[in-house]
Order: structure tokens, then C-alpha cells, then sequence
């Protein structure tokens, strides 16, 4: 049974913004929900200027599911997390539950009033019949059904994000980071740059703020 | 007489109060989340690639997986 | 007329507001036609409102009506008129998915495009409409006299079509210099219905015969990158690198090309040391190929007697049967002749590069030091200054005024004037607004905190409104805006302007309403990168 993930090689991403308008366009996102993201960090450093690209996670222990009130999430055989907008009531929980920020409403009505709770399917729709009218208006396309991989890896200009089952990106991925290492360069093999953002591994951990130098604190 | 209209009345009253724990059935059933078709059902919109065969799981699986090969560029490239 | 240079584009605005008398040609331009072309990527955007205002005819043919048709029907600015007898028509053009033809991209590759939809609403492709004014003109029978016409319907009429196959074809029989001659629709198509076949990395087939055709793509690179010499017959593969002498011309190799004589002030400039391209039938330097070399070589006789009529008294650009390319590379020599590279341009105004600072600098010492060329009197029709501009600079102490680089540049997101992408809602909603991109340090001097409006001032006497990105990616005496913008002017919301509703989603200041004068001294091309500026807090 395939378990589906995304990788996103962040010494190849180039803050094209490729990922982010093929998930539009495919799932005609309304203005205002971004289901994928560039995320650009030590923006004009030269040297340490790095990017990644994020939707959904789909956790393996998915807080958005945990936290609903009307359980509207489920877990495809595929690993996918999606959820049922019928049921929907936009309260907004899972996004204060996620993260990486997937779970996106529009600010529809008075007093701050949600839409339904839009985020990413990796293009397997959601629950109406495969590839149907109404599974497009609610939730986008579904690729998987029609045989294929979600747009954004399958569009991305640099294979930085590549997705589709855990075990055959993992493949792809070291292989290419074993060719890196072979030409001698940074083989940038923390997948989700936790060397890039923390330091390479070795790195000291952090040590806390003594308390004297925050307001407020006790020691 | 009077005993049994306490008693009837308690038991009617704690009847409603419990029948509040569950759900009528016709409400049940709309919330409860609709069963989704898996992927390797295929997609009746004139859409899928060539190569597989809608309903069964390995061969989705396989022309999924060989699919995915496309994003690596060493598959392309001699 | 016909015979001398041309106005550059970076400079109709002159040939338009410049003194009838100072001009080189008999009357100033009066009519413009803006094919696919937007206003926003030309400097001088106060002077060029001011020759919109001038002109008697303006046309816009573009699938987006463009800033164009919003700058000329904005008021003019005080103390200017807009000229009573003008007229403005925009006409509507189908975009590269409404109609065929082929496709150049910038690795010298062609493709072939299909069409993918009909034309939307009353759009007409650009072939059929230069036909049509062709027609009207009275050329129209000259212009196709070489193609099959088709009656085709667009917007609800019928129109002459020119077969667009056709159009590809008289390139084929005419372009012999740059080798645009192999690249046939049907070579083509059979690329691209074989496209799988060619690998990513060099470029070259893989091998395999087209079904459609039988056409048989081995030794083919993808696209048959210019130049592909001779005719198809001889199916050259293209050239995917230039001058690689370690392939054969039939191969795609080449060498440097005798386009500057043979000799000069008694040096050879013909290739030495035995540098030829591979399985070169001549080994050392030789000229371009002509009937008289040809016969000297004795090569005249492999000539067939159809080529041999074409070919008597011709050379290699002018053979219209193709046979002196064919038979020169069948000798492995090229067509072009065999000479070393120039390195000294000895008819350019500087034979080597040197140094000039740019007009606008912002470093007096460096003006100094490296002075900008002479003003030139008639340069491509026009008079173009140079030494008048960068004195006055340092003369009005310009540099201390606007002591920030102003350079502009492009976004991921938008492509060219911006009109059309910024049409698109999933682009427009990755870039919203305009901004310069300001250092942390410029920025706290002036007060500027990140994405506080700011004016961008330029000598010119112009200012455009614009949000600040407050980023180490420029440096203290460095500021970038995106060319990309165009709908606001100097503040201006200019969207009441534009055709009902057909302005793009997001509008914003045009980089270039602020930029200033300055043009590279052998091809007029505008100076876009380097200019001067001040930044101030928008009150």
C-alpha cells in the first residue's frame, strides 16, 4: 500500500513559485487560499538564502483530524489526509492545530465568519465519485484517480519538490544526494532542513535565554 | 396509583434526557462521513492515463510508481 | 529612405517631439503601430506620453489592450495637449494557443506550436491581420505571393489567411546566412510528434522514425537549432553548440566564420595552426564559399545541373538551390569559411571595451576617471547625446540630488510589460504591488520602515509611488524596482482608463516613467539597468 509524501530538495528550490501557480490553476484555488507556499529564509544572504516549498504534510498523526469537533477528517489507504467539506463547519480548529499552516479558509462573511476549510489533497480529491463535477468545485482535481502524481512535483522546474509514494521518493532523493556527495558538494541530506535552519549536525544545541534578559521573568 | 405516576414520570423523563445521547438516525446518517472511492477505481472523465486497469490496485500502483520516475531527471538523461 | 538605418524602438519617441531639422529622415513619425509590444519597457515615460499625445495615428494590436491604450487616453500633463486629429484603435490579436505556426527559442531551437482553442471573442491571428493591412495598402498580391491563401473566418468575416506552413517555408528558401533553412514544418512536426525520443541533456535523437510521416529523426537535435544549413534534403541536424570544431559541419560543428575579408593591414584573419573542424577536406584558414572558389577547388562538377543553374555566378547566401552549402559540406568544409575570432572590433567607436561610466552615475570620481564617448550628430536617424548628458550630471551636481543606483529588472512572476500576466489571478496574487527594493540601511536613513509607500524620484522631474522592500539583497547605494508594473502614473490610478473590463488585476507604477536618457553607442539599445534616484517616505 503506497504512503504518500512530498519531499522538497531545499538546495534545488529556487523560489519559483512554479509549485504554488500549477496548484491553482489545476484546483482553481479562489484568491485568498494558498494550499502550497514558498517559504524563503536569510532572504539576500549570500550563501545562506534558502527556500522550501510546504502544503500539507499529510502526518502519518495528523493534528488537524485530532483536534475536529465534527471528526469531518480521514486517512485514505494512501496515507492521504482529507476531509469532508459537507461536514465542514469552519471553526477553524485545525488550523490552529497544524504547523505548517494547511488547513486555509476565506474570510467570507460579518464578525469574521469562515468558509469551509480548504487545504491540499495531493490531487486525490476528496469524498464525491472520482474525477466527478462536484468533486471538482469542492476539492479540485483529482490526479491520482486519473493515474497520476500531484501537479506541483510533477511541474516543478528543478525536481526540488518531488511526491508521490515515501519509499520511491526517498529512492530518487538519495540518489541524487549520493551524486551530490560524489561531485564533492553540499549533499544537503537533512530533508527538511533542519541543518539548513538549526546548523549542520555536530552544531551545539541551543541553550536557553537566561532569565535576566527576559522582561517579566523569574529565575 | 400515585407511586405509579412518579415512577412512570421519572422513567419518562430520564428516557428523553437519554435519548439525547445518540443521534436520530436520519441525522446520523447525513453527518457521517461519505465513504471515498480509492484512487485505483479510476476517474470516469475521458482524463486517466493509458497503461493501467481502473479497479485494480497493483497495476495502479505500478503505473503510479513508474509515473514517479519522471521527477527524477537520471531516469531521462544517459 | 529605405536604405539607411532605421529608428531603433528605444528612440520613436524622438523621431516623433525631436526638431523636424535634426532628424534624418523628411518628415517626423506620425503614426505607431504597437504590435505585441508594451510602452511600460521604454525609458523616458514622460517624454513618451508626450509623443502619444503628438501622434496622428496610433495602433494596438495585442491580445491585452495594453498600457498603451490607458497612457494614451490619460490627461495630458500641464501645459500639454493631446494633438485634436489623433486616433487610437486597438485590435484585438489571438494569442500563441489560438493560432500554429513555429517558435524560436533563445537555445537557437525551433518547435512547432498547434493551436489549442479558437479564437476568443473578436480575436484575429497577426498573420492574418498584416495581410489584411497588406491588402488595404495595395501590396497584398507582393506581400503573399508566395504562400497558398486560405478564406478563413475570424470575429463573424471572412479574411485572406496566408497558409502559415507557408510563411515557415519562404524563410526556408531565403535565410541562408543563419542556416534557417532546414528547419522545415515538416521536420519540425516530426519532432515534435517525437519528442520522447531526443535526449534532455545533449539534445540529439535517440533514433526513431515518425509514424505519421516515415520521416526518420536520427542524428536530428531537437528543434534543428539554427543554423541548419542547406536545403532539407540534406537533413542537416542543426548545431547545438556554435564553432565546436571537434564535430564535422555535417554533425553540427562549425568554426569561426570569415565575415571581415581575408586579410588585414598584412596579417591573415584567415584560421591558422590547423584549426578546421573535424574531417575538414581543408585544413587551414579559408574564405566563404562562392562559384569562383568553388571552381578553383574543382568541387564545381559535384554540383547537380539543376544546382549548377541556380548557382553559376552566385555564392553561398545567394545560391537559391542550396547546392554550393550541400556540396562544400559534403567536403566537411563550411559554407562560411574558416577565420580566427575577433577580439578587436576595429569599426566599433571602441575597438577593445573599455570602461565609460554610465550618464547617471552616482561616482563623480569614476566620471571622471572614465568619461562617457562624444555626443553624435546622426546616430540610427536621430541626435544622441552623451558627453552633453553626463556633464550636465556633474556640472547640477546630480549625483548628490539622487545618490541611489536605480536599476530595474524582472520577476519570476510577470514577463515583459506585464499586462498579460498580470491579467492571470494565481500570478497577480503572488505579486499584488510594486516596490524598490531598499537596504536596511538606506531605509532607516530616510525613515522607511518595510512596505511603507515610498517615492522613487529620478532626475527627469518624475516620481512613481511605490511600496518599499526593506532587503539585504541590494546594497546601501543600490536600489531594484520590477519593470513589470504599468496602471499607475506619478500616484495616479490610471484603471478608469483602461477599456471596460479589460484592465489587469493588479496595476501598479511603470519602473520606466522615472528612468532618463542614455543609449549604448552601436546598437541605440536603452539604458535600463543604471540610472540614478532618491528615495523618500511618501507623506
Amino acid at each position: 500500500m503506497a504512503r504518500m509524501k512530498f519531499i522538497c530538495d531545499t538546495e534545488r528550490c529556487i523560489e519559483c513559485n512554479g509549485c504554488v501557480t500549477a496548484c491553482k490553476n489545476e484546483n482553481e484555488v479562489p484568491w485568498g487560499v494558498n494550499r502550497r507556499r514558498v517559504v524563503t529564509v536569510n532572504d539576500g544572504v549570500i550563501g545562506q538564502e534558502k527556500s522550501v516549498s510546504v502544503a500539507c504534510m499529510h502526518c502519518s498523526d495528523a493534528p488537524c483530524m485530532a483536534v475536529c469537533p465534527v471528526d469531518c477528517f480521514y486517512r485514505t489507504d494512501e496515507g492521504v489526509v482529507l476531509h469532508d467539506k459537507d461536514i465542514c463547519i469552519g471553526c477553524g480548529y485545525c488550523s490552529f492545530a497544524c504547523p505548517f499552516g494547511a488547513p486555509q479558509f476565506l474570510s467570507k462573511g460579518a464578525f469574521g465568519v469562515r468558509s469551509k476549510m480548504d487545504k491540499c489533497t495531493f490531487c486525490s480529491g476528496g469524498p464525491e465519485a472520482n474525477g466527478s463535477v462536484a468533486e471538482f468545485e469542492k476539492y479540485g482535481r483529482n490526479r491520482l484517480a486519473e493515474g497520476k502524481l500531484p501537479l506541483c512535483a510533477e511541474m516543478c522546474s528543478t525536481k526540488a519538490l518531488i511526491g508521490g509514494d515515501s519509499e520511491v521518493i526517498s529512492s530518487i532523493y538519495s540518489k541524487r544526494v549520493a551524486v551530490r556527495e560524489s561531485n564533492g558538494k553540499y549533499a544537503g541530506s537533512n530533508i527538511f532542513g533542519w541543518s539548513t535552519a538549526y546548523g549542520p549536525s555536530g552544531s551545539p544545541a541551543p541553550t536557553p535565554t537566561p532569565a535576566d534578559k527576559i522582561p517579566g521573568a523569574k529565575s | 396509583m400515585k407511586l405509579n405516576f412518579k415512577i412512570l414520570g421519572a422513567c419518562l423523563v430520564a428516557g428523553v434526557l437519554l435519548a439525547a445521547c445518540s443521534e436520530p438516525p436520519e441525522i446520523a446518517a447525513k453527518v457521517a462521513k461519505r465513504p471515498d472511492v480509492a484512487p485505483y477505481m479510476g476517474a470516469d472523465n475521458g482524463f486517466m492515463t493509458k497503461g493501467w486497469t481502473p479497479g485494480n490496485q497493483e497495476s495502479w500502483t505500478e503505473a503510479i510508481n513508474k509515473r514517479n520516475q519522471n521527477q527524477s531527471e537520471y531516469s531521462r538523461v544517459k | 529612405m529605405m536604405e539607411k538605418s532605421g529608428t531603433t524602438v528605444s528612440r520613436w519617441v524622438d523621431a516623433v517631439l525631436e526638431k523636424n531639422d535634426m532628424i534624418d529622415q523628411q518628415t517626423n513619425v506620425k503614426g505607431l503601430f504597437f504590435w505585441g509590444h508594451a510602452p511600460n519597457s521604454q525609458t523616458r515615460g514622460l517624454d513618451m506620453k508626450r509623443a502619444m499625445n503628438k501622434l496622428d495615428l496610433l495602433v494596438v494590436v495585442d491580445p491585452y489592450p495594453s498600457a498603451t491604450a490607458a497612457m494614451a487616453a490619460m490627461p495630458p500633463a500641464e501645459g500639454d495637449v493631446v494633438n485634436k486629429n489623433r486616433n487610437v484603435y486597438l485590435l484585438p490579436a489571438t494569442t500563441q494557443f489560438e493560432t500554429s505556426g513555429s517558435a524560436t527559442a533563445s537555445n537557437r531551437s525551433l518547435q512547432w506550436r498547434e493551436k489549442v482553442i479558437d479564437p476568443l471573442f473578436e480575436s484575429v491571428p497577426d498573420h492574418v491581420l498584416m495581410q489584411a493591412f497588406a491588402d488595404r495598402l495595395g501590396f497584398g498580391q507582393e506581400l503573399s505571393t508566395n504562400y497558398k491563401m486560405l478564406s478563413s473566418k475570424f470575429a463573424g468575416k471572412q479574411w485572406r489567411e496566408p497558409q502559415i506552413e507557408d510563411i515557415l517555408r519562404e524563410i526556408n528558401r531565403s535565410c541562408w546566412t543563419i542556416g534557417y533553412t532546414g528547419q522545415t514544418p515538416e521536420r519540425l512536426k516530426a519532432h515534435m510528434r517525437m519528442v520522447a525520443t531526443f535526449d534532455p541533456k545533449t539534445l540529439k535523437s535517440r533514433g526513431g522514425v515518425d509514424p505519421v510521416t516515415g520521416y526518420d529523426t536520427t542524428g536530428d537535435y531537437y528543434g534543428l537549432p539554427w543554423p541548419c544549413y542547406g536545403t532539407a534534403a540534406i537533413k542537416h541536424p542543426g548545431s547545438p553548440n556554435l564553432y565546436d570544431t571537434s564535430k564535422s559541419v555535417m554533425e553540427g560543428g562549425g568554426n569561426f566564420r570569415a565575415n571581415f575579408g581575408v586579410e588585414r593591414e598584412g596579417k591573415s584573419l584567415l584560421a591558422e595552426d590547423g584549426s578546421c573542424s573535424k574531417g575538414s577536406a581543408i585544413t587551414t584558414g579559408y574564405p566563404e564559399f562562392d562559384h569562383v572558389f568553388m571552381k578553383k577547388l574543382g568541387w564545381w562538377d559535384q554540383l547537380t545541373d539543376d544546382e549548377k543553374k541556380l548557382a553559376e555566378g552566385k555564392n553561398w547566401k545567394t545560391d537559391l538551390s542550396g547546392g554550393i552549402q550541400r556540396v562544400v559540406m559534403k567536403n566537411g568544409c563550411h559554407p562560411f569559411g574558416n577565420a580566427k575570432a575577433r577580439a578587436v572590433v576595429w569599426n566599433f567607436p571602441d575597438a577593445i571595451p573599455i570602461h565609460r561610466e554610465a550618464l547617471y552615475s552616482t561616482n563623480e570620481p569614476m566620471m571622471r576617471k572614465y568619461p562617457t564617448a562624444a555626443d553624435k550628430k546622426n546616430f540610427w536617424r536621430l541626435p544622441t547625446l552623451y558627453k552633453t548628458v553626463q556633464d550636465k550630471n556633474l556640472n547640477e551636481k546630480l549625483y548628490e540630488k539622487f545618490p541611489i543606483i536605480l536599476t530595474s529588472g524582472r520577476l519570476v512572476e510577470y514577463e515583459g510589460g506585464g499586462d498579460e500576466t498580470r491579467s492571470n489571478p494565481w500570478l497577480a496574487e503572488l505579486q499584488q504591488e510594486n516596490f524598490v527594493e531598499i537596504n536596511p540601511k538606506a531605509a532607516e536613513a530616510r525613515g522607511i520602515k518595510n512596505w511603507d509607500y515610498v517615492w522613487v524620484k529620478s532626475p527627469t522631474g518624475a516620481r512613481i509611488k511605490v511600496r518599499a522592500l526593506v532587503t539585504e539583497r541590494v546594497d546601501q547605494g543600490t536600489a531594484f524596482v520590477p519593470f513589470h508594473f504599468a496602471g499607475w502614473w506619478q500616484g495616479t490610478d490610471l484603471r478608469k482608463y483602461y477599456p471596460e473590463g479589460a484592465a489587469p488585476i493588479v496595476l501598479g507604477e511603470a519602473v520606466n516613467t522615472a528612468t532618463t536618457y542614455g543609449y549604448d553607442m552601436v546598437t541605440m539599445m536603452q539604458e535600463t539597468k543604471t540610472t540614478m534616484c532618491q528615495i523618500e517616505k511618501f507623506a
